[in-house]
């Protein structure tokens, strides 16, 4: 019986339940040949945090994809996904790049 | 009736504003005299389970708090879900402010759009809101 | 008994009431940027998508991407004026996420 118990914790601890903290879309363009994406994220242990960090890096790493081109259609989602003890928060970014 | 009316004023004293989101959008002052616009649209919510538990509380006897806690539990398990704010009974409400926004600015031409999803609260009872302001540009040609 | 029937008909009244509940997290608007070219037809587009989730558990939040995708699929010119909706119908031991994607789509006339 506490084996059985046990596999659930380690079924459940491995596969997180994931929550949608925001999501949001900007103007999509005509042309859309040029799909880019780009992830972040960062682990907290109990939730505790002292700087959101990852953010800036999801920013950094969309923009780094498309030096000297413009973006567009940028759809972001903020998510969480809540182990057992253990959470990560990530924000994901894609968009159309277009150079000129 | 003395607990019910100290509930009462501390509620009504506690009337609050709450802010869950804004974001900010470009601000171009490059095209023209800007005329802000607003639109904001609420709904009216209620948190039935806290209203239960203010109940409990007031209940003057064991049976009615009984009653009470028994009603917020069943509605915890009716209403399950992530919630922003208190749950208001329709979630259509902010689906047409695309059309405000055009209707107060027919031009499209908007700038400085700051996204804003806000409530006004008094306990348990809120009025829930989204507001859209922003400056419409008036390019004058 | 009749504390039962009471807590009974207390619950349906309050069930009522407080059935169907919703929450809207958020409201985005964005893509107002420039005045709408003459000679161009527009046209109001707009995508829903779902995910249902029972006692909690959900994978993935893949919902977003299709509500995106069947937006882009309606319009194969520029999208403006953009706005994004999230929000959960509440439910008995599950609820529903919901997003509502809108746009103009905006195509030169032939």
């Amino acid at each position: 019986m506490s084996r059985l118990i046990f596999t659930f914790i380690a079924l459940f601890s491995l596969a997180g339940c994931v929550n949608l903290n925001s999501v949001s879309l900007t103007q999509i363009p005509d042309d859309r040949s040029n799909l880019i994406s780009a992830e972040a994220h960062d682990w907290l242990f109990l939730g505790l945090t002292s700087n959101n960090d990852f953010v800036d890096e999801a920013i950094d790493n969309l923009k780094s994809k498309c030096e000297g081109g413009k973006l567009q259609g940028i759809l972001t989602k903020h998510q969480t996904t809540a182990y057992l003890l253990v959470f990560k928060r990530e924000v994901i970014a894609s968009g159309y790049c277009h150079k000129a | 009736m003395y607990k019910l009316m100290l509930m009462s004023a501390i509620l009504l004293l506690g009337a609050c504003a709450r802010v869950d989101y804004v974001q900010l959008g470009d601000i171009d002052q490059s095209q023209g005299q800007l005329t802000p616009i607003s639109v904001k649209v609420s709904q009216f919510a209620i948190e039935m389970a806290a209203v239960a538990e203010v109940g409990r509380h007031v209940a003057t006897n064991s049976a009615a708090r009984s009653q009470s806690q028994e009603i917020r539990d069943l509605l915890a398990l009716i209403n399950m879900g992530p919630r922003t704010g208190n749950p208001v009974f329709d979630d259509t409400y902010a689906e047409n402010i695309l059309d405000q926004l055009y209707q107060q600015c027919p031009s499209g031409n908007i700038t400085g759009i700051r996204n804003i999803r806000e409530a006004k609260t008094y306990g348990p009872v809120s009025g829930e809101i989204v507001r859209i302001d922003a400056f419409c540009i008036q390019s004058g040609n | 008994m009749k504390r039962l029937i009471l807590t009974a008909v207390l619950s349906s009244l309050m069930l009522a009431l407080g059935g169907c509940t919703h929450s809207v997290h958020m409201v985005n608007t964005n893509g107002f940027g420039d005045v709408m070219p003459k000679g161009s037809t527009t046209q109001y587009i707009e995508a829903r998508s779902e995910q249902v989730v029972v006692f909690g558990f959900v994978f993935d939040v893949d919902y977003v991407d299709e509500a995106h995708t069947r937006l882009l699929n309606q319009c194969d010119g520029n999208i403006r004026a953009v706005s994004t909706q999230f929000s959960t119908s509440h439910g008995f031991l599950h609820w529903t996420n919901k997003i509502l994607m809108k746009g103009i789509c905006e195509q030169p006339s032939a």
